[in-house]
Formats: C-alpha cells, structure tokens, sequence
C-alpha cells in the first residue's frame, strides 16, 4: 500500500518532485537556518538539489514516498514519509521547510494529512515515529502539535555537519490516532 | 586520466544528460521501433521513465559508467545516447546506445560510437578492450559495430527469452592494438 503521489491540503499542495523543482530546492536549501539542524551538504551547491531530486524519483514508493510542499506555486520544502519495517507496520517522517516558510505551520498542516492518510490508507501501520536535533524546538514542536509523543532523547545519534546532535524520538500509535480522532471529530 | 564530458565530431556533440532533457528523451524514446532491441526499454514510454532515465543519469556514478547525449548539431537536444560501462579494473568497457529512429541509417552512431572508441583509449591509458552486444536481429547495431572496426568474438544462441522468443546475442570486441593499428 502506497499514499496518493498528490494530497491537497488547505493551503498546500504535496506532490511528486520534478527536475523543474531544482531552483526552489536549491533557494530554500541556501536560507540561512535550513542547515542548522539537517544532516545536508554543506555549503550546498546546486548539483545537490539535482541530485536529492533524482533520489526522490528513483525511490520505490512501496518503501519510501516523499512529497514537494508547494505553496502558492513554489516548493518551499519537502516530506518524506518511509516505511521502516517489512510488513508496513512502522512509519518514519522526515522534514524540511525553508526559513522564511517557518513558523505558518506549513509541515504541521503535511505532517497532519499524511499521519491521516497513513492509519486511513495502510491497515497495518501501527506507528509514526519521528526524530529531531533536541535544539530543533521548531520540529519538535510540530510533532506534538500532531498528536506525537516524545519518547525518548538518543544521545550523540544525528551527525550534523562536524558535530553529534542529540535527537528527541516521538512517536504516534493508531489507538492514540483513534483517539484523537474520535476526542476531536477529526479536526486534530 | 578520466574521460571529457563533450565530444565532438563533424555531425554530432556528445555532452551529458541534463535535467531539461526529459522532453527530448521522452520524444525520440517512445516509439514502437527505439526500443524494439533494447530490453530495459518499456513501451509505451513515460514520462516517468524518462524522468527516471535522467534521474539516473544524474546520480551515475562515474567509476562505473559514464552516459553521453547524441545531439545533432547545431541544435543542443539529444537524438540518442551512448554509453560506457566500466569492469571494477576500469580495463574494459562495455559500449552502448540508442538513436532516435528517424536518424537511424545516417552513420550518426557510427560516428557518436567511432569518437567515443577513440576518446576512450585516448584518455584512458589502461583501458585494452571495448565490447559491445547486440540482438543478432538488430542489424543496423552490430553494423554499427563491424564499421568502427570491432570484430565478432561470439554468437550466443538462443540466448535471451524476450517476449517469449528466444533470441541469439552476438558480441563484438576491439582491442587497444587494433585501434592503434588503425590509426597508423
């Protein structure tokens, strides 16, 4: 079971990446705060975001789906949705927005419809897990805005550019997904 | 020693695939007869498989194989591409390609496949044998093969299961002595 290649959401679109993408890849990639807490290239040159668009065409979807956030026509970042253990029991999102798209709840408004999407879509999905910097607040923030819960800190684990960070583990099970859903009508 | 990303002939510029050139490739690519010899190729063809053909392309790591677009010139679109694929020793290569089939019969790849024999054993010192295969119903190919001076070392038969028919390969090869003996 795969997600659908292109989810609408309020104000976003989430589609595939194409290679006409390359110049808003490369713009948001290239704002000062979007390698801070990312393990990228640094400095990150164009051929990189040729090449993160080529990996994100090539991946087997049944595995790993990844989408563009477009918003009002540019790509402003990305997510990445990947299926981590054999029987698609266990999920793992990835995320990245450029900085001057911080703060508008733009990955909360993706992170939410393919969360929903993935317990609705895959019967066997049992858990969304997540990871980020502990010095990420933006990231982490998102993932309990969505219902996720912190689970614990692996220390030294996200080797981010020269150093090691230590990255907070969140998680979401469907009973706690059923729940939510049922507590707010859907509208988590 | 490595070898240059452009080539050029009297006709043709061989450059690398670019991330524009989808259109192109999904032009000449989806046709009944491209890729009537050419087993990886599906048809219909896509522009997902395009986009993934220059997906491939982009990430292609240059230690195993190095890919060419065949643009006629002066116009800078691929009509086909040549490629060359390393053994781990980097001491043969395999060479392939493809050409769009409205240019097919004007020794185009005779010229694209002569130029890049002769970039390879020019640039690459080690390099001492290029070898190349093809469907034995595919004529024009291993034409192709016999006029740039390779010769035929094998003709496997019924060989390959395509389509359900058996299929005999043959294979050419040309050695670094012959190609200096043809430059002399």
């Amino acid at each position: 079971m795969t997600l659908p290649e292109k989810i609408t959401t309020e104000r976003l679109i989430l589609r595939p990446y194409a290679f006409k993408d390359t110049a808003d890849v490369f713009a948001y990639a290239t704002t000062p705060g979007w390698k801070q807490f990312l393990p990228v290239p640094v400095p990150y040159l164009p051929h990189h975001a040729e090449e993160f668009i080529a990996h994100s065409i090539l991946k087997d979807r049944e595995k790993e789906m990844s989408w563009a956030i477009e918003f009002e026509g540019h790509v402003i970042g990305g997510l990445e949705f990947n299926l981590v253990s054999k029987q698609q029991e266990v999920g793992e999102f990835h995320w990245s927005v450029g900085q001057p798209h911080w703060g508008q709840g733009f990955v909360t408004e993706s992170g939410r419809a393919i969360r929903d999407l993935g317990f609705q879509t895959i019967p066997n999905l049992h858990r969304i897990q997540s990871l980020a910097d502990v010095e990420n607040i933006g990231s982490w923030r998102v993932m309990e805005k969505i219902g996720m819960t912190r689970e614990g800190m692996k220390k030294k684990s996200l080797f981010i550019q020269n150093h090691w960070a230590d990255a907070y583990w969140y998680a979401i099970l469907r009973s706690e997904w059923e729940q939510l859903m049922s507590d707010t009508g859907g509208e988590a | 020693m490595s070898l240059p990303d452009i080539i050029e002939t009297d006709r043709l510029i061989l450059r690398p695939f670019k991330i524009t050139d989808s259109a192109a490739v999904l032009g000449y690519a989806n046709n009944k007869s491209f890729g009537r010899f050419l087993p990886p190729v599906p048809y219909p063809y896509t522009q997902k498989d395009a986009d993934e053909f220059i997906a491939r392309r982009v990430l292609e790591d240059g230690a195993k194989s190095k890919t060419w677009g065949i643009t006629l010139k002066p116009v800078d679109k691929p009509i086909g591409g040549l490629s060359l694929r390393f053994n781990t020793d980097q001491n043969v290569g395999e060479l392939g390609w493809s050409i769009a089939e409205e240019h097919w019969g004007k020794g185009l790849t005779t010229e694209g496949v002569q130029a890049l024999i002769d970039a390879t054993f020019t640039h690459l010192p080690d390099m001492h044998k290029l070898r190349a295969g093809a469907d034995l119903r595919n004529v024009g190919s291993w034409r192709v093969m016999e006029k740039v001076g390779m010769l035929r070392e094998a003709h496997y038969r019924e060989h390959q299961l395509i389509d359900g028919e058996w299929i005999d390969d043959v294979w050419y090869g040309i050695l670094r002595s012959d190609w200096e003996a043809t430059k002399r």
